[in-house]
């Protein structure tokens, strides 16, 4: 399917709406993985997507051919990933401040394991998930690209406009944190 | 080579370490680091197999629906000097205006905080009619509204009982939520506050909804349902809801309308 990519890029770039759409429906749900490990829910993965395409759309004519797309995708889908929970963290802090306020609203998170987690089942892929979604979400960034997308340390500091030592450090705290989260359950991870 | 430190370590697992030969000749020598590194490359492999959910099967044409929405009204706005001369879509000039953001959503909202926020009783007129890519827009809309409120609706009137099966509105609430983000996002960009506020609070319940397992206790539904009344949420997308329909109508067979 994505034989022709290089070409459906360029067709993208002279403003063809159709090779657009061929971008956009072959690699949604690769961004919504993606953006999905960062935000940790469907509905702001789904928001995610929406946005990553729209900057891709918007930006489209500075991807240069000799780039991978996915890669760069990825960076973008990663950026668009952090700009959600960063939004949501805004809002649910104005939620807090409401709630206090008018003793009515709700808080936007109850923190509570949500439906999708419940569902995945499995005491050791829980703990792993609980420990990665302990981890900032600069963190679950950084790891995310490296270990799971396979984007490099240049490229992931590109992609979350930091120097290449900060995602070093992003990486290893959050490798840190899930080792020492899941030490108890060290031996059963074999 | 002395005991290569932990961040050191999980660099080399991960492939990023700058020593690497060093390391790895340490590792052949040295059982207590290679535990250490067999413990993390574990980690790594338990975090590379947690599942991510897959997204139902209309998620690619979703996605590119709403992206065309957005991409045709922003070819609205181009400042057009001359009339165009061709069907052909003229994306490689709408990519420099995209960047406004979610124009649909802005002109839509700014259209309808007009209506919503006028007082009781004002008439608001349509100078002339509404372009026929904002009409479609309000289409759109309108079926949101509606989509939105018949979940409402289905959460009010269902049947009750220790354990109530809402799977069906479950699902819709999570087909819903990101177009709602999107209008409640731009309402709040622009300063809209009342229509933001009523935006905000169906998007609360619908990602309330959404967060079920399908099946819920009858408090949790008693909840939702409190939530509903307390808003006043069904008059007011319902009154919203209205008012876009009649924009949209307005905007397709009249010269002026008064809603």
């Amino acid at each position: 399917m994505n034989d022709n990519l290089p070409g459906i890029i360029t067709r993208a770039q002279a403003g063809e709406e159709e090779a657009f759409r061929m971008l956009v429906e072959q690699h949604s749900r690769s961004v919504f993985n993606v953006a999905y490990r960062i935000v940790g829910n469907s509905a702001d993965a789904e928001e995610a997507v929406q946005e990553t395409f729209l900057k891709v759309f918007r930006r489209l004519d500075s991807f240069e051919e000799r780039a991978r797309f996915t890669t760069w995708l990825y960076r973008v889908a990663a950026n668009s990933a952090l700009d959600v929970v960063r939004r949501r963290q805004r809002h649910a802090t104005r939620e807090a401040v409401l709630e206090d306020q008018e003793g009515q609203l709700l808080p936007f998170s109850t923190g509570a394991p949500g439906p999708e987690r419940e569902a995945q089942g499995g005491q050791i892929s829980d703990r792993v998930s609980e420990a990665l979604e302990r981890l900032t979400p600069g963190e679950r960034a950084a790891f995310t690209l490296r270990h799971l997308q396979g984007l490099s340390i240049k490229e992931i500091g590109e992609a979350l406009d930091l120097q290449s030592n900060a995602v070093k450090n992003a990486i290893f705290r959050a490798v840190q944190k899930m080792r020492r989260e899941l030490e108890p359950f060290a031996s059963e991870m074999s | 080579m002395k005991h290569p430190d932990e961040q050191e370590m999980v660099m080399h697992v991960l492939g990023d370490s700058e020593g690497a030969a060093g390391i790895r000749a340490h590792l052949a020598e040295c059982a207590q680091c290679r535990a250490q590194a067999t413990e993390i490359e574990r980690l790594l492999a338990a975090t590379a197999e947690l599942k991510v959910p897959e997204p139902d099967a209309g998620f690619e044409a979703r996605i590119w629906k709403r992206q065309r929405m957005q991409l045709r009204q922003a070819a609205s706005q181009v400042p057009v000097a001359e009339p165009r001369q061709a069907t052909v879509i003229p994306f490689w000039t709408l990519r420099r205006t995209a960047g406004v953001g979610a124009v649909a959503a802005m002109l839509l909202v700014a259209f309808m905080v007009g209506l919503y926020s006028a007082p009781p009783g004002t008439e608001i007129v349509l100078e002339g009619s509404a372009p026929s890519g904002d009409r479609i827009l309000f289409v759109a809309v309108g079926d949101h509204l509606e989509s939105a409120r018949m979940v409402l609706v289905e959460l009010v009137n269902a049947e009750d009982g220790e354990r109530v099966d809402i799977s069906a509105q479950q699902q819709r609430a999570q087909t819903l939520l990101a177009d709602n983000r999107l209008y409640r996002q731009t309402a709040q960009l622009n300063g809209q506050t009342a229509v933001a506020d009523v935006l905000g609070d169906l998007e609360r319940v619908l990602l309330e909804v959404a967060r079920t397992s399908g099946e819920v206790p009858a408090e949790e539904l008693d909840w939702l349902r409190e939530r509903i009344a307390s808003r006043d949420l069904l008059f007011k997308v319902s009154v919203i809801e209205g008012q876009t329909r009649r924009a949209a109508t307005a905007g397709a067979g009249e010269e002026t309308g008064t809603l």
